[in-house]
């Protein structure tokens, strides 16, 4: 199964990846740490998230 | 009486003549002219024209394709592309019995910040099981999210004329399942980025001079033509008449005359 992996640090909360994701794997977290959370939804491995991120953030792991 | 007369005075402004220009993707081909009173009124105007006439491809005659006017220029109106739809009559024959047909619709991101709608068809070999579908489904989404989000706006108008990202999406498809027809059914555009969204020039344009002047400088053309080239001919027809017709009558005559003369001979003998 796909799934994105995203490195908090250098993610800025833009939201991008939450707009173009088709299956809604991500979501905005409330929490201080991570401005971006992972949720249940199948991820189907389209890696828009990967290559819309401009802060380069995002990485989809097959 | 008099004010009766200024009450059926009406103000009508004269229209110009605006020429719509494609973008360079498409060769910047003429899309055709329209009339407005003021140019600024021709931005966002939009134009549908057939991609067989602005590719000169018979094969893409089912296909339409719609322009927004963006940008006035001097000369002529700048258009973006807005949306590219296949006609459902050419779908009607793609699709056939025992053959399944997949649709699908979403909203994708290019690199320049183009929100498109795009409307994938694909059309299996054969009957195929739902679980074939679905993966079928998934791939397209994921190979057009991922192509797409690559390309610029520019790239990906270009890509979808020549038709090349129908035939990368068919390879990837048949290593699912084999796939007679790979298409993008509509492909619109739902909003722009800030940076192309067209502008509305300030202060007095130059256009509406420009076309004005041009219509008077073609007519006086056409009549000096006409006066230079009438007496020009009248001149030559008579010399021609008179140079040639009296070498051909000379020929032709004497040689009629011996036929007859034998034959005539011929009959006083007999």
């Amino acid at each position: 199964m796909p799934k994105p992996i995203i490195d908090h640090s250098k993610c800025t909360g833009c939201n991008t990846c939450v707009e173009i994701c088709p299956m809604d794997v991500l979501k905005k977290s409330d929490d201080k740490d991570k401005k971006i959370d992972t949720t249940d939804n199948e991820c189907i491995g389209c890696r828009a998230c990967e290559v819309q991120c401009p802060e380069g953030c995002i990485k989809v792991q097959d | 009486m008099a004010k009766k007369v200024k009450k059926s005075q009406s103000k009508i402004k004269k229209k110009v003549w605006v020429k719509l220009v494609a973008p360079p993707a498409f060769g910047k081909a003429d899309l055709g002219e329209a009339s407005v009173e003021d140019p600024r009124q021709a931005i966002g105007k939009t134009v549908t024209a057939n991609l067989m006439t602005l590719t000169r491809d018979p094969k893409k005659q089912g296909i339409n394709v719609r322009f927004i006017v963006r940008k006035m220029h001097e000369s002529h109106a700048e258009t973006i592309f807005n949306r590219y739809r296949l006609m459902p009559a050419s779908i009607k024959r793609m699709v056939r019995r025992n053959k399944n047909r997949l649709d699908h619709s979403f909203k994708c991101k290019t690199s320049d910040g183009v929100l498109l709608i795009l409307k994938p068809i694909v059309l299996t070999m054969n009957k195929c099981n739902r679980s074939v579908i679905q993966a079928l489904r998934k791939k397209v989404v994921s190979f057009l999210f991922y192509n797409v989000g690559k390309k610029t706006f520019d790239q990906f108008v270009q890509e979808l004329i020549t038709a090349k990202i129908q035939i990368s999406l068919k390879r990837s498809l048949s290593k699912l399942y084999p796939v007679a027809i790979c298409e993008l059914r509509e492909a619109i555009v739902s909003s722009y980025p800030d940076t192309m969204k067209g502008t509305k020039p300030e202060g007095k344009l130059t256009v509406k001079p420009a076309v004005e002047e041009k219509k008077p400088a073609v007519k006086p053309v056409k009549t000096e033509v006409k006066t230079e080239e009438k007496p020009a001919k009248v001149e030559e027809k008579p010399a021609a008449k008179t140079e040639e017709k009296p070498i051909a009558k000379v020929e032709e005559k004497p040689a009629k005359p011996v036929k007859k003369s034998v034959t005539s001979k011929k009959s006083k003998e007999e």
